[in-house]
């Protein structure tokens, strides 16, 4: 008999998980193309680009989903285009992160070369990923570039074009 | 009408004066064991520290430059630490404390809840904690540059 009971529970607690359960479906959103930014003076060692991102989180994909369907995101590719300027300094490896105003300045890329003029890069992603939706909800996300400047010292400015493209898990309609 | 003016001035000028005081953060500082420098700045509305010096530059095992190998995100663990930022996200209080902020010791691969404060212009107390303030650990950080009075 209890056997019997036990037996129910369970083909109703499955029963019930099963219509709970939401499928979800990835889409990949791109950010448009942002410049990210150096001011000068520059000076030999690390320093920090950065450049910002304000969006309608609701305007991310079609009408028909809304941020409450939204169940994940993770960044997916990070690509870096350098000027063609031909007073380009010197430098290498870029390590790339993101904040916004509710969450902590996490760490999403890393690109370990040198880096040169007129050419375009994609960044090694993070595996470990921490609040990218928190940060999409809040509709205004700064990334921020760290470099390694080989020369002594650079007084213009440097502008890079940054591309994020971000995974979205949300519910299938 | 002129009451008005006054205290809106009065506000303004307040608000001046506590972004005057949360700058005071922006500069060079060194650590008390002196093998590193970091370099506090403010990212939108929030202040960062990164390594910019370090005294042992390179791993004496490899001769190539310190990387962040205790870095619990193995794909992360490449990332040189100089450059590295070990202070994040702190934000001004008021009377010469910032707060919410973490630090990153890159020969532990951890992180900790940080509160500091500005002692005086040229020396911050930095104490690191898990969960409870009481239970940190603090350290002297002295400002590379006196400030010119």
């Amino acid at each position: 008999m209890k056997i019997k009971y036990f037996c129910l529970a369970l083909a109703f607690v499955s029963l019930l998980s099963v219509s709970c359960s939401v499928e979800t479906e990835s889409h990949l959103v791109e950010t448009p193309i942002l410049k990210l930014k150096a001011v000068g003076p520059m000076f030999e060692g690390s320093n920090t680009a950065t450049a910002s991102w304000e969006f309608n989180i609701n305007s991310l994909l079609s009408e028909e989903f809304s941020s409450e369907d939204f169940k994940d995101a993770r960044i997916h590719e990070l690509k870096i285009v350098t000027p063609e300027d031909q007073d380009f300094p010197k430098m290498n490896k870029m390590v790339m992160e993101m904040k916004s105003k509710y969450t902590s300045m996490n760490r999403i890329g890393l690109l370990e070369e040198n880096i040169q003029q007129n050419r375009s890069y994609s960044l090694k992603v993070a595996d470990k990923q921490e609040e990218v939706l928190k940060a999409l909800k809040d509709e205004k996300i700064t990334f921020v570039g760290d470099f390694d400047l080989l020369e002594e010292e650079y007084y213009e400015d440097i502008s890079f074009d940054l591309q994020v493209v971000i995974e979205l898990m949300v519910n299938k309609q | 009408m002129k009451k008005t003016i006054l205290l809106a001035a009065v506000f303004l000028m307040s608000l001046t004066g506590f972004a005057q005081d949360a700058d005071a953060l922006v500069g060079v500082w060194e650590p008390g064991h002196g093998k590193a420098k970091v370099k506090i700045d403010q990212i939108d509305d929030k202040f960062y520290g990164k390594i910019v010096w370090l005294k042992e530059p390179n791993d004496p095992d490899t001769g190539e430059p310190k990387l962040d190998k205790n870095n619990p995100d193995k794909s992360m663990q490449d990332v040189p630490l100089r450059g590295y930022r070990i202070l994040k996200d702190f934000e001004y209080k008021g009377d010469g404390v910032w707060e919410e902020g973490t630090i990153y010791d890159p020969e532990k691969g951890e992180t900790y809840d940080c509160v500091i404060t500005m002692k005086d212009e040229n020396t911050l107390d930095i104490r690191g904690y898990i969960g409870v303030k009481t239970f940190g650990r603090s350290d002297t950080w002295r400002r590379l540059k006196m400030k010119k009075k």
